[in-house]
């Protein structure tokens, strides 16, 4: 670690994060009775920090219901934030009015999951491709069908499949046309939400090699989701595991593998069925089921080291080694 | 083969489909043995075959599209497929059972769960009333579910993916099913989840002595809990071994394939090994070997292009179907 620099480096070293989210929280109202009084919320994200810098992939892993996608369709602004801030190349996207938000939207595109449904059917190969650069008016006629064909060439499919539709392409074919969709803007920042889970292996590792090219032709950021621990470390720099909306471990890659520090990522790692025969028993069943809410810890119900300390007061997210934070009281 | 160990034989059997394009062939000639408490992993990429052979052995595959175009499913050397509907009736469920993969669209969301389990029961066991309401809570104690009593007067949608995937299996067990055919049982859940359901199942085999079907896409699954393998490609099997035989010396170059494109932890790979191009359309499967265009062997070999090789052994318990594999006699 370099001493301690003046204010004006302190700045130009938060300059380098693409991406800032500080105290991120986005609450769901819970809402009963006749008048709909709200009775409560859902803290689907709940007060979640971190960093991204450009040109790097930031990984995000967690269960079903986690809070990952609600995170990342909060910073895109696709539901409203509850509090926080996320400051994107220097600017609050959290208080952008709707007008200035079309400029942002720009510069952050998104790769959806399922390849059979982001798609309209009723639209060609070249109208869903071009459609981004028509509503920007980058382009339009000769000028707009060349730069689609570009685009459909750069992630590994035909300028030809300009007129198809998306019926005629398998599930590989589609996420590419999802992926150029989303380069058309040439974005700064994509965020991809799961987008090989549903893809079979052999395409799975089509897709990941295809994303990593393209990250180092264009200098891209990615801000990558996955609940496949074994994808998410191929692809990513620094990873964050999130468990019931909060972030619980954040550190690079390598190290959260060589090193998991909470016990909720450790239980994670344990449970990944590794391509090795040995028939072994896993962990994981002696962990409850439990997952109700205490004041303390969120994990402290399934947690296997926990005491009535945590049980009672919640862990902060606390650097343990160089570049590694996590929130747990037995680290 | 007369093993009396054999508890299910599947002989050359072929299912196919008829659409408004031609005939798809969904599945052909496949053969395989489960032998008596043992788990035999079905292996493959979607529209391979794998689930379509498991509706065969049901005798479920979707009327009047699609039959069973040839082939023999002995069910302790009984072929299944020339019993009547009404006994085949029987089997179901209570010989060979299944899960499915979607825990929440197999179950009935206006149905309580113990009205589901109680039916099941009173249908194959000819038990009925409290009888059978103490037999089903039995069985949800059983897949580890915690207050069976208050759990039974719940709906689906009270319950968890994994939990509902226990409803299932507790479902498929309360008959005492020889063969239960699981597939995809945990490709909706998470990894945590996952782990439990497996383990699960791994019990309960032990304690019903049943043989498992297990039909998955997932190789970290397979090794963990397969004793023996096939994989299918294209419709066919295209190789066939036991489970560590599989992992340590796979002689397909799609197996091969299969097994490098999986990212690895703790490996800190710059790239991933890939198989070229896409999983073939069943209505035009390529001509010889269905791999051919996706291998790096066949792709310029003549006899690839316009062969096919068949399924056959080349060593003791290790069967496979290309014509560069170590040992096949061409």
């Amino acid at each position: 670690m370099p001493p301690a620099g003046t204010q004006k480096d302190m700045k130009n070293k938060m300059n380098d994060y693409l991406l800032n989210v500080e105290n991120l929280k986005t609450w769901f109202p819970i809402k009963k009775g006749l008048l709909r009084k709200t009775v409560g919320h859902v803290k689907a994200v709940d007060d979640i920090s971190f960093q991204i810098a450009a040109g790097s992939t930031f990984g995000l892993v967690g269960e079903s219901g986690s809070g990952k996608t609600t995170a990342a369709r909060t910073i895109a602004r696709l539901i409203g934030a509850t509090g926080g801030k996320v400051d994107f190349n220097g600017e609050n996207i959290l208080s952008l009015r709707q007008s200035e938000l079309r400029k942002i939207r720009k510069d952050i595109s998104m790769v959806f999951q399922d390849p059979y449904s982001s798609l309209n059917p009723r639209m060609t190969v070249g109208t869903i491709v071009g459609e981004p650069l028509k509503i920007h008016k980058i382009a339009t006629g000769a000028e707009l069908s060349e730069r689609v064909a570009a685009l459909l060439e750069k992630v590994g499919l035909s300028a030809s499949h300009i007129n198809r539709y998306p019926h005629e392409f398998s599930g590989g074919q589609r996420q590419r046309i999802g992926i150029a969709r989303a380069l058309a803007l040439e974005p700064k920042l994509v965020i991809c939400d799961e987008p090989v889970s549903a893809l079979d292996v052999s395409i799975q590792s089509q897709i990941l090699n295809l994303l990593k090219d393209l990250q180092e032709q264009f200098n891209l950021t990615y801000f990558f989701i996955a609940h496949d621990l074994s994808v998410v470390e191929f692809i990513s720099d620094i990873v964050a595991v999130m468990y019931l909306g909060k972030i619980v471990e954040i550190a690079p890659s390598a190290a959260l593998y060589e090193n998991p520090l909470h016990p909720y990522t450790k239980l994670l790692l344990s449970a990944i069925p590794k391509p090795v025969p040995e028939r072994k028993k896993t962990a994981v069943s002696a962990a409850g089921l439990e997952t109700e809410l205490c004041a303390g810890c969120p994990f402290y119900g399934r947690c296997p080291l926990g005491d009535d300390f945590c049980s009672k007061n919640a862990p902060p997210l606390e650097e343990k080694a160089s570049g590694h934070k996590a929130a747990c009281f037995k680290t | 083969m007369s093993d009396n160990n054999i508890l299910l034989s599947v002989r050359n059997l072929s299912t196919f489909f008829d659409t408004e394009n031609g005939t798809v062939k969904a599945v052909q000639d496949v053969c395989f043995d489960i032998k008596n408490g043992e788990t035999f992993a079905l292996v493959g990429e979607s529209g391979c075959g794998k689930s379509v052979t498991a509706l065969s052995i049901m005798r479920l595959v979707p009327k009047p599209a699609g039959a069973i175009a040839s082939g023999e499913i002995l069910l302790k050397s009984r072929n299944i497929l020339k019993f009547p509907e009404k006994q085949m009736r029987r089997i179901r469920g209570n010989k060979i059972a299944m899960i499915f993969q979607e825990p929440m669209t197999s179950l009935n969301p206006v149905f309580t769960i113990g009205t589901q389990i109680t039916e099941a029961i009173s249908l194959h066991q000819k038990k009925y009333g409290n009888e059978a309401k103490q037999l089903a809570k039995e069985m949800l104690a059983k897949v580890r579910i915690s207050e069976p009593g208050r759990r039974m007067n719940e709906y689906p949608h009270q319950f968890s993916g994994g939990m509902r995937q226990r409803v299932m299996i507790a479902m498929a067990i309360s008959c005492k099913p020889s063969l239960l055919i699981a597939d995809e049982p945990t490709t909706a859940l998470d990894v945590t989840i996952q782990a439990q359901i497996l383990d699960l199942l791994d019990e309960l085999q032990q304690s019903e002595k049943m043989s498992i079907l297990l039909i998955t896409h997932d190789l970290g699954i397979v090794a963990q809990r397969a004793d023996y393998v096939a994989v299918m490609y294209a419709s066919k099997i295209v190789e066939k071994c036991s489970c560590v035989e599989l992992f340590k010396k796979p002689l397909h170059p799609y197996t091969k394939g299969l097994l490098n494109s999986l990212p690895q932890l703790g490996a800190k790979q710059k790239r991933l090994n890939t198989i070229a191009g896409n999983v073939p359309e069943p209505l035009n499967f390529p001509s010889g070997c269905k791999f051919h265009p996706r291998c790096h062997l066949g792709c310029n070999d003549k006899r690839c292009q316009s062969q096919e090789p068949a399924l056959k052994q080349v060593s003791e318990n290790h069967y496979a179907a290309c014509w560069y594999a170590e040992g096949y006699e061409k």
